[in-house]
């Protein structure tokens, strides 16, 4: 087993930390995320609301909690439905080749034609005004889900295609095993090692995704939180200029970056020349 | 047929294909057949009428997508819904922006990732390689837009901003790559032969290493020009600058049929050639 150096031991435990904040959100959390204060509106960080109140009188350590739940189950489902999606298709096209291989390139080359923020912009305004924050929530990193898996798609038909034409794949089919069972015991099991880079590599920008389309208004609807809900408000704040005197505003852009490079330091993958 | 004509030939398709499916999403999609003009106090029952008409003929998406082919062949890309303008003056109009804000965000961007990495490479320390390094945390870490939106509540105009933007994006994502493709090179047998022979290091760095890098730099550079144009829609959005990624935004949010197939087409033409000239460089590259 490879082994790990310190600075990803620490990478790996932080992130561990903010996961478990996260999933402990009902625990932790003081308020609930929708509770509104009416008393304080847009109140300073005090000990019964650790990072203040939002301009709706919400506690912000509590949506933040809630928003780190949302972020740290939704985004890595997410980037394993892509990679679902990427490991079938493109092992398909790898394993049958001809028209079925075509088919699937051709359909990821028209993904990757298409800038994938908007295609996601797109697909995610077709929602109603009306649906449920839940169906909302789910759709949105649904769709990033199923919109990933373009990219993943072509490494893993090439991958395919060359542990079929390996020495073990070879000495197998000598000996007898069929092309499924090929595919399924010899072949996908070798391509862990790829399968992982490609989640690891998605989940991040899973994280952007949703944070840029949050910013934008077409994330997840209010009052549920997520991060790219909380970075909407921000920018709402920075617009009536209050971001600079006001640090704990930052917290939710700092809790992003951070856990950004947690995953990127936790999980360095070769940069390929 | 040539290769080239099919692979062109199958892009166009690609592309048609790419906006057909993008125009159908916005039809059936919830409250395509609503205008906000309809809740207006103004409107009249003969206005009503008249909008629910024009909305039934776009619905038509049998004879709106033949009718936006032919006028795309004649110059003529329909008429925005939402904007009420003519699609083309639009685009004509916010080209400029985008132009503008990826052409110099993309310059400032390689130039500074081109710049650190013979640094690093020439001086091979580890400091300087952390220090290059950090700098590009920003661009890989922050989402776009909130990437742009510090730099403008920190004092920035809004092109400024918006190029500044591309350009930590262009940073983060093209220093990594050079740094290793010129590190690697840097250590091949041609160099290692080369500076035997007593050539100095800064002609090493430049002619030994980074001349034979030129195409896969090429081809790395088309790779980060899409990255920034995808950044450049939520960019131009929360910058509130009108460009091509702000129209693609008000395109999809507005389900703006004629307006959402010119923009699909335009960006999905700009990636498909960057990926081909990135494609080509690299087959180049492995052809010699």
């Amino acid at each position: 087993m490879r082994r790990r150096s310190l600075a990803q031991i620490a990478c790996v435990s932080i992130l561990a930390l903010v996961v478990l904040a996260g999933l402990s959100a009902d625990l932790l959390a003081p308020w609930p995320y929708d509770r509104q204060f009416r008393e304080g509106f847009n109140a300073a960080p005090s000990r019964h609301f650790p990072l203040g109140t939002d301009e709706l009188g919400r506690d912000r350590w509590s949506r933040l909690l809630y928003a780190t739940k949302v972020s740290v189950l939704l985004a890595p489902a997410a980037a394993f439905l892509s990679l679902v999606a990427a490991t079938v298709l493109g092992s398909l096209a790898g394993w049958r080749g001809g028209k079925v291989e075509q088919v699937v390139l051709a359909s990821a080359d028209m993904t990757l034609s298409i800038p994938w923020l908007f295609l996601l912009l797109t697909l995610r305004a077709l929602l109603p005004l009306d649906a449920p924050p839940a169906l909302s929530l789910v759709v949105t990193f649904a769709l990033l889900g199923l919109l990933g898996w373009a990219a993943p798609a072509r490494v893993i038909r090439q991958a395919t295609r060359e542990g079929l034409r390996s020495p073990y794949a070879l000495c197998a089919q000598a000996r007898g095993v069929g092309r499924i069972r090929l595919l399924r015991h010899h072949v996908l099991p070798n391509m862990r090692p790829i399968l992982a880079a490609q989640f690891w590599t998605a989940l991040p920008a899973f994280i952007l995704a949703e944070a840029n389309l949050g910013m934008i208004g077409l994330g997840v609807p209010e009052p549920l939180p997520s991060w790219g809900t909380l970075l909407h408000d921000l920018v709402r704040q920075a617009i009536s200029g209050v971001l600079f005197e006001s640090w704990w505003l930052l917290t939710p852009a700092a809790l992003v970056v951070l856990v950004v490079l947690l995953i990127r330091g936790a999980f360095p993958l070769e940069v390929a020349s | 047929m040539l290769p080239w004509t099919r692979r062109l030939l199958r892009m166009a398709l690609l592309l048609l294909l790419a906006g057909f499916l993008a125009g159908t999403f916005a039809r059936f999609a919830p409250g395509f057949d609503f205008d906000e003009e309809q809740i207006a106090p103004g409107a009249t029952g003969q206005s009503l009428a008249r909008m629910r008409a024009e909305r039934q003929r776009e619905g038509d998406l049998l004879t709106v997508y033949p009718q936006a082919l032919l006028g795309i062949l004649r110059g003529d890309w329909g008429e925005s819904r939402s904007l009420r303008q003519p699609v083309r003056q639009l685009i004509v109009n916010r080209a400029g922006v985008t132009a503008v804000g990826l052409l110099t965000g993309l310059a400032a961007g390689w130039a500074a990732a081109m710049l650190a990495a013979l640094f690093t490479v020439r001086f091979r320390s580890n400091l300087v390689w952390h220090a290059m390094n950090a700098a590009s945390i920003p661009g890989l870490a922050l989402p776009a837009g909130l990437c742009a939106f510090l730099l403008l509540a920190g004092g920035a105009g809004g092109r400024a901003a918006l190029s500044a933007g591309i350009a930590l994006l262009v940073y983060s994502r093209l220093f990594p790559y050079f740094c290793n493709l010129l590190g690697t090179r840097s250590r091949g047998p041609s160099v290692l032969l080369a500076r035997a022979k007593g050539v100095g290091p800064w002609r090493l760095l430049f002619r030994h290493t980074l001349t034979p890098a030129w195409p896969q730099i090429v081809a790395l550079t088309s790779i980060a020009a899409s990255v920034a144009l995808s950044a450049s829609i939520p960019l131009e959005t929360i910058l509130d600058q009108p460009g091509i990624g702000q129209l693609a935004w008000q395109a999809a949010v507005a389900r703006d049929l004629r307006l959402l197939l010119a923009v699909t087409w335009i960006l999905g033409a700009f990636l498909m050639v960057l990926n081909v000239l990135s494609d080509r460089t690299m087959d180049g590259t492995h052809a010699a």
